[in-house]
């Protein structure tokens, strides 16, 4: 018998190349239950492709990807979003002509029907979905002003509710603070932390690494599509390649005085 | 003329009939660096936007080396010198790298720069040498990023704006930029960038101005803003 819990989801092998160039290398690793799993790396290393291999936008071209126990790396997207895995998207990824509510309740309703398309009207049991997801985001402005009028924190906190409204059980997160003032990024750190203690697993890709780094339970660092790095946040600023790479020495100072307890900033 | 300080006085704009900016008077003087902060949604981009000619003021004047552009269209700013690079990842998706850095150079007198911009871009984003032949579309979203600050790089402009410099970028690349931003101020060039992150500005920027509700509230260096808890706690979150 198996003693080890197996891992919520597992990579193995996974490789995509866009033309000649190879976007996602060869790469391996699993994430169990309750784990929040922060990526970092240079831009273009493969990060947000990546999250394309595991929510299904895009088909790996070799590898297994496991969720429970399930491959699903040719499964289409809206598949594996019933199964139980939702995206927040790195760019502004909401229907900018609707109004923020009709968003999560579209949300709502493709997490939950077995059909792709959303319905035309909207079951109590989605209303209510949705309405618990703006809550729980914390989610102020009215419901009914035209998501393309919205500042920055806000769309940020109504693509967070669109995923959630899913109902994940993993969330993969793509730099959902670029662009936050340091208060703002509080909020959303808050947030997450909400989302960790509700049960949610997470995948965090973030620049900010004030932000990867205090979320993050392990971290990888991508380069050139493979992993450089792999460990916990207290050892990164350790890591010479990762320094070298993608650091800096300035980051590198600071992430070193964090693992000696004080306090971080970006 | 080459004077290059801007000056604004009282401006007030917004969109529709909703106020965004309310009597703003700020000033850059020639060869340093400003830098806006504040809360999101309060102004910071609308400010660009006014100067480099994409938001029409309400009222209120904005001069760059003595002359207004009030007025003016936002081609005819950017023949004056001032260049905005707006936030996001503003680039033309179907072109390649290099083409989307030559179209930041595309006044007469930038394009005959064009050999020595684009040395400069290299060595400053090497990622963008590399991916020189390849389309817009395929880049990651920070090397989009990358290519809207090189292309921005190659107009030599006279007064710089750049709305959120290190947004999306990775750490060692942020430094990067900073180092271009304090080169280009010791060369002369008038920088104005929105930046979120106290921390980052000090040393660099002389001023900083904290802009919220559409207000000034606060001015001071960056160290003043580090040292002053109560601005930070405010309006920053401390």
């Amino acid at each position: 018998m198996d003693q080890v819990p197996s891992p919520l989801l597992d990579c193995r092998g996974v490789q995509k190349s866009f033309g000649a160039m190879v976007a996602v290398k060869d790469l391996s690793f699993t994430i169990s239950k309750g784990e929040v799993l922060g990526i970092g790396g240079p831009n273009g290393a493969g990060k947000t492709t990546l999250f394309e291999l595991i929510s299904g936008l895009s088909p790996a071209d070799k590898g297994e990807i496991l969720f429970e126990g399930r491959r699903i790396e040719s499964a289409p997207a809206h598949s594996i979003c019933h199964l139980g895995i939702a995206r927040v998207f790195q760019s502004n990824a909401a229907f900018d002509s609707l109004s923020a509510q009709h968003n999560v309740l579209i949300a709502a309703a493709y997490g939950s029907s077995s059909g792709r398309l959303p319905p035309l009207t909207f079951d109590p049991s989605i209303r209510r979905r949705a309405e618990w997801a703006l809550d729980f985001v914390g989610y102020k402005k009215s419901l009914s002003v035209v998501v393309r009028n919205l500042p920055v924190l806000d769309r940020k906190l109504l693509m967070i509710a669109s995923a959630i409204a899913t109902e994940p059980k993993l969330l993969l997160m793509d730099e959902p603070v670029g662009g936050l003032n340091p208060e703002e990024i509080d909020q959303v750190m808050e947030l997450v932390k909400r989302l960790i203690a509700n049960g949610v697993t997470i995948m965090l890709i973030e620049h900010v690494m004030r932000f990867l780094v205090q979320l993050s339970t392990r971290l990888i660092i991508m380069h050139h599509g493979e992993k450089i790095f792999e460990g916990v946040p207290q050892s990164l600023a350790r890591d010479d390649t990762v320094k070298r790479v993608y650091l800096g020495e300035r980051m590198s100072k600071r992430l070193a005085a964090y693992s000696q307890g004080s306090a971080i900033q970006q | 003329m080459t004077e290059s300080s801007l000056h604004i006085k009282e401006l007030k704009a917004g969109y529709g009939g909703l106020g965004v900016l309310r009597d703003i008077s700020l000033d850059v003087r020639e060869s340093s660096v400003v830098a806006l902060i504040g809360p999101n949604g309060h102004g910071k981009s609308t400010l660009l936007k006014c100067i480099s000619g994409l938001v029409k003021p309400w009222s209120g004047e904005i001069t760059f080396g003595g002359q207004s552009l009030v007025g003016l269209k936002p081609h005819q700013i950017v023949e004056r010198g001032v260049h905005h690079i707006p936030q996001g990842d503003l680039i033309f998706p179907e072109m390649s790298v290099y083409d989307n850095l030559l179209m930041g150079a595309y006044l007469p007198e930038a394009y005959s720069q064009t050999p020595r911009r684009l040395e400069e871009v290299f060595s400053l984003l090497p990622t963008l040498k590399e991916r020189q032949q390849q389309i817009g579309s395929t880049l990651s979203g920070g090397e989009r990023r990358m290519l809207s600050i090189g292309r921005g790089l190659m107009g030599g402009g006279r007064l710089l704006m750049i709305d959120e410099p290190s947004l999306g970028l990775a750490p060692l690349v942020i430094d990067q930029i900073y180092e271009v931003i304090t080169r280009l101020q010791k060369e002369g060039s008038t920088i104005l960038i929105v930046e979120e992150n106290a921390s980052r500005i000090v040393g660099v920027a002389e001023r900083v101005y904290l802009l919220d509700d559409g207000k000034l509230v606060w001015q001071g260096t960056p160290t003043e803003l580090e040292a002053s808890e109560g601005v930070l706690a405010t309006y920053l979150g401390g």
